[in-house]
């Protein structure tokens, strides 16, 4: 499967895991077209690496500060960043699972500062996330995918999904 | 008796300040930990510990190690640790599972289902 196809695959499932994040705290984002993060204020950035048998990268998820501070609350901001960081990539390594890849997390960092823009090589288009006040997030992937990597057809749902518990 | 306190190991300042707020307003008293190796540390050091709820992924030590180091020391065997962390994966439910933890909440958590949790665990140790 060659990189442009496991982006289409994978695009999809980080746009989803970055709206049902920010829905899981009470704030409605959707994916928007526009084509960068509107500059109010300095950009918060989270920043995780992953690697597994089929699948390597990292994941970027950088915002303007309102949605960032709803969720946050009186918590630290910076502190708060990371843990949102690694709850969104956890939401797609549930759902990289489920199609039969599995990635291990590294811990979370958080930079800040103005106009942060990585531009990996052969990265694509950032996913731009946006509430109906304007507040915005973007999502960077770069990923390298190992040559044999193939999606299960058939959904595996033993993944434990957010909220739920298992005791034993 | 005192009553037993819980250990909260998680890297997240916040994370920590969340699962101690639910706690507290629950009636329970709170320890807290920034990582494996502190929750190691006052594990060992604070016999007023009756649970231990514990993040995986986190820096020096990770909840899994810590989990595994617990279960070495025989003052601990009976100590209920419950993971409490963004990672679903059942190969690590599984090893936690081997490893003598007493259940898995992923993150974000529901306070009700926490507390929940914890009342039972603390109950039954």
């Amino acid at each position: 499967m060659i990189l442009p196809e496991v982006e289409a695959l994978i695009r999809p499932l980080a746009s989803a895991a970055c709206i049902e994040l920010f829905e899981s705290y009470g704030i409605s984002m959707s994916q928007s077209t526009q084509r960068s993060v509107k500059p109010s204020g300095y950009l918060l950035c989270g920043a995780m690496g992953f690697v597994g048998p089929q699948l390597k990268g990292s994941i970027l998820f950088a915002g303007t500060q309102e949605p960032l501070r709803q969720v946050a609350g009186p918590n630290p901001l910076r502190d708060w960043v990371a843990e949102l960081t690694n709850q969104m990539v956890g939401r797609l390594k549930t759902k990289l699972l489920r199609v039969g890849v599995e990635i291990y997390l590294t811990t979370p960092v958080v930079l800040r500062g103005e106009h942060i823009v990585p531009l990996p090589d052969n990265c694509p288009e950032p996913l731009f996330f946006a509430d109906e006040q304007g507040s915005t997030l973007c999502v960077w992937l770069d990923l390298e995918p190992a040559p044999g990597l193939e999606f299960a057809h058939t959904p595996n749902a033993d993944a434990l999904g957010e909220g739920e518990e298992l005791m034993f | 008796m005192a009553a037993k306190k819980i250990l909260v190991v998680d890297d997240s300042v916040s994370v920590r300040q969340q699962v101690t707020l639910a706690l507290v307003q629950g009636g329970y008293g709170v320890v807290e930990a920034g990582d494996g190796a502190d929750g190691l540390e006052k594990i060992n050091r604070d016999t007023s510990i009756g649970m231990v709820l514990c993040d995986i992924n986190m820096p020096r030590m990770n909840g899994l190690e810590m989990l595994e180091a617990v279960r070495r020391d025989a003052r601990h065997a009976s100590l209920p640790v419950v993971m409490l962390t963004s990672e679903g994966q059942p190969a690590l439910i599984d090893r936690a599972k081997k490893a003598g933890a007493k259940g898995w909440i992923v993150k974000p958590f529901k306070a009700d289902l926490l507390l929940a949790a914890v009342k039972k665990l603390l109950l039954a140790a």
